[in-house]
């Protein structure tokens, strides 16, 4: 088990230091090691079919949840770490297709619940059989939205995960005396490559947060932690530049490091101007991990590659190509749809990533998306996943769910419906709240009696996303 | 002169509408009670919300501290006017 005992050799090393902080708690290296041994021995006793239970995590940033997810790795478990803001009904499809044996939450709850840690409740899901069985290297499980109307869930080996915190702490020239500031969910791909288990390794100390990251929350934050490293997604740093925060503020960030989603030239210009910090941007996908790095790019460049990594633009047209990547932090494959990734890996290893852009100079330059994921904030959100939400309302007739540019100028989820008699939008939305977590639910409907379609059926796009230039209801 | 609470309580309406996605009107959220979740208010919405808030009144507003009162009009005017003080209230 690779990761557990590469987290037990940062207790040794580091032991009297502080590791960890966040709403809950703060704690040293070594006290976090021994809570999440005691914690593996509670969690050695979860029921499962096979000799590697399936253990969910869904819930907010803590030292609590560092804790379980120690505890799952000691205990000789694979953890599955899903966004905290997910529905119900996506924590069921995600226990339909995974087969977890136990979810740890920190939701209310009724029924069959236990207190499992401080602030966490574990729910017994028992499998009879798996659906899927595991990689055999497998140590950690994470989800994408997927591109198949449910989340992907991506397996990944010890090796994997360890090669990604090494190279990204190694590119980013992470060190001991880094304060990090993570304001992004543990789940979520930027904060679980750039702030987890890297920190753990140079002995840097992390802080947590959880909940709206607004800027004057953060900037308390900052001043608090004296964070030396700052992580979130664009949307802060608009926050940022809207509430015009001052370089006293920011005495002690050395760096702010962006990503999720493509952060505007503007917001990174006019954030180092106020604040007197570099902006490190940063690119990975989800099943290749971090990627590109940089602090000292054009606003249009998201850096050179991080060690181990190779980038290629291929089929190049007008001097952009399809980006392929290959990293040392590869996903092996998608435990829930069997062959899916492999059929995206070519035989030299590298991945289709769906992003389109070039090399300039050595630093990857991204100029489209070839895929149809919709970027909500940094979260990416599926439109067949929707879709087949929203199409799951009784009396809905027909459903085209598509993005389109919200009064902000930000990509936002939409909808355009047929609805049967005597329904309406509002009805809709607070029906698929349950099943989807809030970012998905389309913020933008309008209802029309028929979807315009092309000869061959296909909906004509560019006219349904015309409804949303007029204010039309 | 400081704003008065019913001042206040247009701001913060005005505020609620502008920071939103889409195109919701004072009549959506009165047919809703207040309640911002029913006129689906994202989180990013809430983030330019509260910024527009400090911004607006200097009130700055932990959505992570009573999370559930500033979850409706009514919730966000009381900590609007508590912030600002009695001059307000």
């Amino acid at each position: 088990m690779i990761l557990a005992a590469a987290f037990a050799r940062c207790a040794d090393q580091y032991a009297d230091s502080p590791a960890l902080s966040g709403p809950d708690s703060s704690v040293d290296h070594r006290a976090l090691h021994q809570r999440s041994l005691r914690a593996a021995e509670w969690l050695s006793g979860t029921r499962s079919v096979d000799d590697r239970p399936r253990i969910g995590l869904a819930a907010r940033n803590s030292t609590t949840w560092v804790t379980a997810y120690l505890g799952i790795l000691h205990a000789g478990a694979v953890p599955f770490l899903v966004d905290a803001s997910a529905g119900d009904g996506e924590l069921d499809r995600i226990h339909e297709d995974c087969s977890l044996d136990l979810l740890l939450h920190d939701r209310d709850t009724a029924g069959d619940a236990v207190p499992a840690l401080p602030g966490l409740t574990a729910t017994h899901r028992r499998s009879a059989e798996r659906r899927h069985q595991l990689h055999p290297d497998t140590e950690v499980c994470r989800f994408t939205s997927g591109t198949t109307g449910r989340p992907n869930c991506l397996e990944f080996s010890g090796r994997s995960v360890r090669a990604a915190a090494e190279n990204w702490a190694a590119g980013t020239a992470m060190s001991a005396d880094d304060r990090i500031l993570c304001c992004a969910g543990l789940s979520n791909g930027l904060a679980f490559n750039t702030s987890l288990l890297s920190s753990f390794l140079v002995g840097a100390q992390l802080h947590l947060s959880h909940g709206l990251p607004t800027s004057g929350r953060i900037r308390r934050l900052v001043a608090e932690t004296q964070a030396t490293r700052l992580v979130a997604f664009p949307a802060l740093y608009d926050s940022f530049v809207r509430t015009g925060t001052g370089r006293a503020d920011f005495a002690s960030v050395r760096v702010a490091i962006s990503s999720g989603a493509p952060l505007r030239a503007d917001t990174k210009k006019r954030f180092t101007e106020l604040t007197g910090v570099p902006m490190g941007n940063y690119y990975g996908v989800a099943e290749a991990g971090p990627l590109t790095y940089s602090t000292a790019t054009s606003a249009r460049s998201l850096g050179r590659p991080l060690p181990g990594v190779d980038i290629q633009a291929r089929e190049v047209v007008d001097r952009d190509g399809a980006v392929h990547v290959r990293s040392a932090s590869m996903a092996t494959r998608y435990l829930n749809a069997p062959g899916l990734l492999e059929s995206r890996i070519d035989d030299g290893g590298h991945y289709s990533t769906g992003d389109r852009g070039h090399l300039e100079d050595g630093e990857l330059v991204l100029t489209g998306r070839s895929n149809r994921m919709i970027n909500v904030g940094g979260r990416k959100v599926d439109p067949a996943e929707v879709g087949n939400a929203v199409s799951a309302v009784p009396g809905v007739e027909q459903a085209v769910v598509l993005e389109v540019p919200d009064r902000h100028g930000e990509p936002a989820v939409a909808a355009v419906l047929v609805l049967r008699e005597g329904l309406d939008a509002g009805e809709v939305r607070l029906r698929i709240r349950d099943n989807l977590a809030a970012h998905k639910v389309p913020t933008l409907i309008r209802v029309v009696d028929a979807i315009p379609t092309t000869v061959i059926g296909k909906p004509v796009l560019h006219e349904l996303r015309s409804l949303f230039d007029t204010g039309t209801s | 002169m400081s704003a008065g609470p019913q001042q206040i309580r247009e701001g913060v309406i005005r505020l609620i509408i502008s920071s939103h996605e889409g195109d919701i009107s004072v009549s959506d959220i009165e047919a809703h009670g207040g309640v911002l979740e029913a006129v689906n208010y994202t989180s990013l919405s809430y983030i330019r919300l509260l910024d527009a808030i400090e911004n607006e009144f200097g009130a700055y507003l932990d959505a992570d501290e009573g999370a559930e009162a500033l979850g409706t009009v009514d919730g966000i005017v009381a900590a609007v006017l508590t912030e600002l003080g009695s001059d307000a209230a």
